[in-house]
């Protein structure tokens, strides 16, 4: 069946999509073949669209997902303007990123808003995300991730507020929560379930354990195509506002109407929609649909080939939530969670009532059960280390190491161990500091003084990162103060590790509070940095930015982008030479207009070459116009390989900011020839880009001017950085929070290709 | 005989000296999935940006297939011939395998190897691993899937050609905190 378009003709909105579709490389030809795109005489004139595009349309042939995943550049109809960075789900095979303008991304935010209204969800209502893959997505939306087991149910407890919250999630997983919940979790306004079919028996349990309604969300956000049941008939409207929408024999064909940079037109999204033939009793518009599952799934049954959305799998006596694999003719692996709340023996009961449905609604098979818990609730036994062990791994050898394993000391650092995973690795993404964090934080600042002196100078140190971890201002300075109070009460005289890290949080502090923090460091002092101030400094240069609008940081910083990229390539390169110099120029990108307590100056003792760094950059920041000799300062100390390729790091920022075209051709090769010298990992690794990438950022638009649309998309691709809170969420959600088929046909019998 | 069994195992020696670059790779990287309804900034693989990617899952030995990790404290994972049985096998930390069956008390797993049993000689990267049970509490599940779930580490090429450079994009926070912390000295 196809679905005719709308009776008021097509949407106004898609002649600019398909103008600017027709900018991009890969739809060219697709678009000449069909009779949208003029004749061009010369074959160099900008491509048009024909004045009766109306007629024309339906004969464009679909895109396939696979073709923009091949070659994702040719889609690239423009890169200015590009505020939106996505990804597809990949839910069967690679993900691919797309990118998009500012207006597609205010189109989406409105779009969304507007379903959450229909329930009563106001921006002020948090939308908790449940051990799944999904960001949060508005300023007070937040999310939980990591395995699904007790701690993760305490702990979303702990963070929950008295006010109403929603959950959201994929299906399965909201269920496997869902089974371990206590009998009442306050304020579930509503559950909201997406990225998986949601199936009877799933509905039921959530409705049931989280005493609240089950939305459900259905959503392709590379194609805009966004849909939310109404509350009055749980019908699924897909908002037509934002995609104009074809079902082309049973598959969804959609034309986003807001993305400019990269259109995707009659883009097939891969997943098969049931379209109902009337509109929904609840007066809502859009058109209504049952989503049906991926194309290519087939689940075999009794009554032949079925999409999996046709199944409803029901809810079973003794089963809280089942998953069906048939992986032959005879065989249907069953991943199930009895109901152990039952007085009588349940697991009998809960294996013949799947094998009845199973028999029943696909066809006698043997059932092969295996209990959920037993692989979805992992108990890694926490091996225990001494204080000393702890100490030494975190200033000595690797914090990813210790955080990748669950170990934790023994002794009294033990709830210092405790707030560093919290900090450095949360499984709370996207809010500031939890208030239980921040309680146990106050109670760190207060607590008795640790009998082991090295415990205790470990605790100063943690709670001086704590403040560069905290986007609220007058919290971080309590803390800051605190620290430094606790500091100056320790039984021996503070060491270089304490000494820097106290300097560190001068990055984002008021500069009031400045003065004596620097009075304590001597300008030639050199700074052994060990792998806690480095997380330190990323997360001060991380809350620096956050907390300072663009136009409150030097000029520079607002010109090379992304900033943090100047920042941390400048850390990388000096890590093992640091000087309080180096935080002095910091401290100037950072803030406009800088207020120093002194100078800038390299000691005299100091390497030639980071001596006419320094001064290199003064001149950058203060008069990047004429730093022509500083520049041939810095050209003449360079010597070693290292130092050759940081000076073509300093030439492109210099270009930058004196405006200077920069060639791909020349910078390409030059990245590529010199980026491992400024890595500092095993050759078999990757390079990094980090202090490259406002010079990548930079050749974006020249090598799409250039023809070179693939090169572009592979800049666009490279030119970010991640985050501290970015990072421990893949991280967790990588492991644990990934998307579950919950019933999914290994062998069905298709019929033959013709 | 003698000959044609020697020939035997150089052939199966060779193949489980490809299938354990395989396994080194899963250990070592990072794979990415993203929700249709994230707003998870993306990264993609070297791979995907410079070659055509075959589709998946239409090949029998593709199929989805439901894998866990082996999240051990120490490495090795023992393996037993049956659930606390005899020690038949060992597999590393970090390996995503095959789940395949799972006892009555759910304490023990029986796992293989995304390619089945290896048999005698196991992967050049985990000789001792065979096809048997382990204990369930050192298993993170991870879903289904048709390729083996790696830790692929994100990477992009600037240019084309076979002698690119491949570089990190959204290198993870805390990798790149102890990478800058081992940064040599500049003479």
């Amino acid at each position: 069946m196809t679905r005719p378009a709308a009776p008021h003709g097509l949407p106004t909105r898609l002649a600019a999509v398909l103008q600017a579709a027709l900018q991009a490389p890969g739809n060219q030809a697709r678009f000449r073949a069909a009779g949208l795109m003029q004749p061009r005489r010369f074959g160099l004139e900008r491509p048009t669209l024909v004045s009766n595009w109306q007629a024309q349309f339906a004969q464009l042939p679909p895109l396939e997902k696979a073709a923009v995943r091949q070659a994702p550049g040719q889609y690239l109809a423009g890169v200015a303007d590009i505020i939106y960075r996505g990804s597809t789900s990949g839910s069967r095979s690679r993900s691919y990123t797309f990118f998009a303008n500012r207006a597609w991304n205010e189109q989406r935010l409105r779009s969304r808003q507007d379903f959450l209204n229909w329930w009563g969800i106001d921006p002020a209502v948090p939308i908790v995300n449940l051990a799944s893959r999904l960001m949060p997505g508005r300023e007070a939306d937040w999310a939980i991730v990591g395995p699904v087991n007790l701690e993760f149910i305490e702990s979303l407890r702990a963070h929950l507020a008295n006010r109403p919250w929603v959950g959201r999630g994929y299906p399965s997983r909201l269920c496997e929560i869902a089974s371990l919940l206590p009998p009442s979790l306050p304020g579930v306004k509503a559950v909201i379930c997406t990225g998986e079919l949601l199936f009877p028996h799933q509905r039921e349990l959530l409705e049931q354990r989280f005493q609240a309604p089950v939305i459900n969300e259905y959503g392709c956000h590379e194609a805009a195509v966004r849909g939310f049941t109404c509350p009055e008939f749980g019908r699924i409207h897909l908002d037509e506002q934002s995609c104009f929408l074809e079902i082309v024999d049973g598959a969804l064909v959609t034309t986003d109407l807001w993305n400019e940079t990269m259109p995707l037109v009659r883009y097939q999204c891969g997943d098969r929609v049931h379209c109902h033939e009337t509109p929904c009793p609840c007066g809502r518009p859009g058109l209504t649909v049952q989503v049906l599952g991926r194309s290519e799934d087939r689940i075999d049954t009794r009554q032949g080939l079925k999409m999996p959305g046709e199944l409803a799998l029901p809810t079973l006596p003794g089963l809280l939530h089942y998953r069906l694999q048939r992986q032959s003719p005879t065989l249907v692996a069953a991943q199930i969670q009895v109901d152990n709340s039952l007085s009588a023996p349940t697991t009998a009961v809960a294996e013949a009532s799947l094998q009845t449905w199973v028999n029943q609604t696909l066809g006698n098979h043997t059932l092969r059960t295996t209990h959920h818990a037993a692989v979805a609730s992992p108990a890694v036994p926490s091996e225990e280390w001494s204080d000393h062990r702890w100490l030494t791994t975190l200033t000595q050898q690797s914090l990813s190491g210790w955080l990748a394993t669950s170990a934790q000391p023994t002794g009294e650092a033990r709830p210092l161990a405790l707030m560093l995973r919290a900090l450095l690795a949360p499984r709370v993404i996207g809010m500031e500091l939890p208030k239980v964090i921040q309680q146990q934080l106050m109670a760190l600042t207060s607590s008795d003084a640790a009998a082991d002196p090295a415990v205790e100078a470990m605790k100063v140190r943690i709670l001086l990162l704590a403040c560069s971890c905290i986007s609220d201002r007058s919290i971080s300075q309590d803390i800051y103060t605190q620290a430094v109070a606790r500091q100056q009460k320790l039984a021996t005289a503070p060491d270089s590790a304490l000494q820097l890290d106290r300097l560190i949080p001068a990055l984002h502090l008021p500069t009031s509070m400045l003065s004596p923090t620097w009075a304590i460091a001597a300008i030639e002092e050199t700074w052994p940095l060990d792998p806690l101030h480095v997380q330190h400094l990323l997360a001060a240069f991380e809350v620096a930015l956050q907390r300072r609008s663009p136009t409150q940081r030097s000029p520079a910083l607002r010109r090379l982008r992304p900033p943090l990229a100047v920042l941390v390539g400048d850390l990388s390169f000096w890590a093992a030479n640091l000087t309080t110099a180096h935080l002095h120029h910091w401290s100037e990108l950072l803030q406009a207009p800088p207020n120093l307590p002194r100078p800038l100056t390299a000691a005299a003792s100091a390497p030639a070459f980071l001596a006419s760094w320094l001064s290199w950059r003064q001149a950058l920041i203060h008069e990047p116009l004429t730093a022509g000799e500083p520049f041939a300062a810095l050209t003449a100390a360079a010597g070693s390989d290292a130092e050759k390729a940081r000076l073509q790091v300093e030439r492109g920022y210099f270009d930058i900011l004196r405006h200077v075209p920069l060639d791909p051709q020349e910078w390409l090769p030059i990245i590529d020839t010199h980026a491992a010298d400024l890595t500092a990992a095993p050759p078999a690794r990757p390079a990094s880009l980090t202090p490259w990438l406002p010079i990548v950022s930079a050749l974006v638009q020249p090598l799409y001017q250039q023809g070179q649309p693939e090169l572009a998309y592979r800049c666009l691709l490279a030119a970010t950085l991640t985050s501290r809170q970015q990072s421990a969420f893949e991280r967790l959600t990588t492991q644990f929070n990934q998307k579950q088929s919950v019933l999914v046909d290994l062998c069905p019998q298709l019929p033959p290709l013709t | 005989m003698s000959l044609l069994r020697d020939w035997k195992r150089v052939a199966v020696y060779c193949v489980g000296i490809i299938f354990s670059l395989v396994g080194i790779k899963s250990v070592s990287a990072h794979t990415e999935q993203f929700s249709d309804t994230s707003e998870t900034p993306s990264v993609t693989t070297a791979a995907a940006v410079a070659q055509a990617e075959p589709p998946v899952c239409q090949y029998d030995w593709q199929e989805p297939q439901a894998y866990a990790r082996i999240i051990t404290q120490e490495d090795p994972l023992r393996i037993r011939a049956t659930p606390g049985g005899r020690i038949i096998g060992a597999v590393p930390k970090g390996w995503a395998v095959v789940i395949l069956e799972v006892n009555n008390t759910g304490d023990w797993t029986k796992i293989t190897s995304h390619f089945g049993d290896p048999g005698e000689f196991g992967f050049g990267s985990a000789p001792s691993f065979r096809e048997g049970w382990v204990a369930s509490r050192y298993l993170a599940a991870l879903g289904d899937f048709c390729e083996k779930p790696s830790l692929d580490m994100a990477a992009v090429q600037l240019m084309t050609g076979p002698d690119a450079q491949q570089y990190t994009v959204q290198e993870d926070w805390l990798q790149m905190g102890d990478r800058i912390a081992q940064t040599p000295r500049q003479s």
